[in-house]
């Protein structure tokens, strides 16, 4: 589900290119994503985020910040993160394979 | 003493003059391959050697000391309990630890600390030196909080706050209650391991009873006033399990005075409750190798909010429930959230790696009935002297089912991915 509402968003995206990220502080920054992402694929609960397209990921973390999307644990996450660690997830996140 | 003036005042002694400043500096720097010693394999200790082994790529030799050689984790130990999952399934090995990270685990118990000669002493006797030292062994119990309640009473009233065999032993119990009987749960004051695990363990036994025993209840004598996602799970009671669940705040019963383990008799100011099954969880505190190193300040071990350092000894670091985390509840998801930030500043001490801002997190997820889940969390910083909330949530009451569904399908996933954190 969320893999198809990151196509929609992607679709829907402003034609502004979004930022590059340091993906090495996305390493870091995505050991709070893996106590709860598994790197491989999983069946419903919480997707895995391997592999995600850089602008995609950028947007959806953006809109559980603005609280656009729901999912009170997401919102929390994404509240804190600025604009340069969440361009960081997406250059670490973007540049894994994804799962099978 | 500032890290200058202590260069001063070794190179002072040995009357060797500046020349000896060398002695000071980090393993990394002189040559040598540091090490990090762990005690505890819960979900501290082994988030913390898996990232430290796997980060330093070899450059830190890592040793797990763990006394079991399969781990069963406390967190969905409930589920186990209400049938709702296999014992198996939240058992897990040290193997992966092993050999795709090359962390040299030790099955046996730490049982002294030498801080100046830098050593953990284990029951065999063999002596471990380290460079930094990582201490989680979760909790120790003290029994003796609860009158009449004893170590020796633990199978008769299990505590089952450490998972593994005491909590297939309360399932049994209470699978085998006589019809329409009676099951006492007492709950541990604060602090403690996992708040809102005594409630989940009630929904969870009250899932069993609706099924089996629909005539049974569940008295709850609590020795606190408020308690964990209570408006959740007292909405649930009342929902999924009526007139099934009588929770008694200490301020109606005037607490526990005595319990007696041959009649299975729990007094209080209102009334003697005969118990057919009963789980008794008492007070606890940090784990007993804590005390032996000399770093706990009263039942648990003060820390520095930034790297987990204990304010004892700077090359000791504590995470998980035998820290004093402030804000951070005592639970999984904290000690394996508080364990990447000491594994971070371990490394950047001992390897010289760059070290960022620490950040922590969790979440607590319970389960109040089938696809019923319902969770409560933060995000945290290190503050000067505490760590604090920087946000948080909470599921609210009169959710949809939908909603519970997804929040229990959530926490399956993170059960797998944070197993896979701590083990793989």
């Amino acid at each position: 589900m969320l893999r198809n509402l990151m196509l929609i968003l992607v679709c829907a995206a402003s034609p502004q290119a979004l930022a590059e990220g340091d993906p090495e502080y996305g390493q870091y920054l995505s050991s709070e994503c893996v106590t709860c992402h598994l790197g491989k694929a999983t069946e419903g609960g919480i997707p895995s985020i391997n592999g995600y397209d850089s602008d995609g990921f950028q947007q959806i973390m953006k809109l559980y910040r603005s609280k656009e999307l729901e999912n009170p644990t997401m919102q929390t996450i994404a509240g804190r993160l600025t604009d340069e660690d969440i361009a960081a997830l997406a250059a670490y996140y973007s540049a894994l394979p994804q799962p099978e | 003493m500032t890290e200058f003036s202590r260069r001063q005042f070794s190179a002072g002694l040995l009357g060797l003059g500046a020349v000896t400043a060398g002695l000071n500096l980090p393993a990394y720097a002189q040559g040598k391959k540091p090490k990090v010693v762990v005690i505890g394999g819960g979900a501290g200790g082994a988030t913390a050697a898996r990232y430290l082994a796997k980060d330093s790529k070899g450059a830190i030799d890592v040793t797990l000391i763990e006394p079991t050689k399969k781990y069963y984790t406390c967190f969905f130990s409930n589920l186990y309990l209400g049938g709702l999952r296999d014992y198996d399934s939240i058992g897990h090995t040290y193997d992966g630890l092993a050999s795709n990270h090359g962390v040299n685990v030790v099955h046996d118990w730490a049982v002294g600390v030498d801080k100046a000669a830098k050593t953990v002493e284990l029951g065999s006797g063999t002596k471990i030196s380290y460079d930094r030292l990582i201490i989680s062994p979760g909790i120790d119990m003290k029994y003796e909080s609860v009158n009449g309640y004893s170590i020796e009473g633990q199978d008769t009233m299990p505590h089952a706050w450490k998972s593994g065999t005491q909590v297939a032993l309360l399932k049994s119990q209470v699978e085998n209650m006589k019809e329409g009987g009676t099951f006492v749960m007492v709950p541990p004051p604060n602090p403690y391991r996992c708040p809102p695990g005594p409630y989940e363990r009630i929904s969870m036994i009250a899932h069993i009873l609706s099924k089996k025993n629909p005539t049974a209840k569940i008295i709850v004598l609590d020795p606190k006033e408020k308690f964990s996602k209570q408006a959740l799970f007292q909405e649930g009671w009342d929902k999924n399990y009526p007139n099934m669940v009588e929770w008694i705040p200490a301020s109606i019963s005037g607490g526990v005075k005595n319990i007696n383990m041959d009649t299975m008799e729990i007094e209080t100011d209102i009334d003697t409750f005969k118990a057919d099954a009963a789980s008794v969880v008492p007070a606890q505190k940090a784990g007993a190798i804590c005390d032996r190193a000399g770093i706990t300040d009263g039942d648990w071990c003060p820390i520095v909010p930034a790297s987990m350092q204990t304010k004892a000894d700077p090359n000791i670091y504590v995470l998980g429930d035998a820290s004093v985390a402030s804000a951070m509840p005592k639970s999984g998801f904290s000690a394996n959230s508080q364990a990447k930030v000491a594994a971070m500043a371990i490394r950047g001490e001992l390897t010289g790696s760059k070290v960022f801002a620490p950040r922590f997190a969790n979440t607590c997820w319970s389960l109040i009935d089938t696809n019923n889940g319902v969770k409560v969390g933060a995000n945290y910083k290190a503050g000067e002297e505490k760590i604090e909330v920087v946000d948080k949530f909470i599921s609210k009451t009169g959710e949809s089912d939908d909603v519970r569904k997804t929040t229990y399908e959530e926490s399956e996933a993170w059960y797998s991915a944070i197993s896979a954190d701590m083990f793989s």
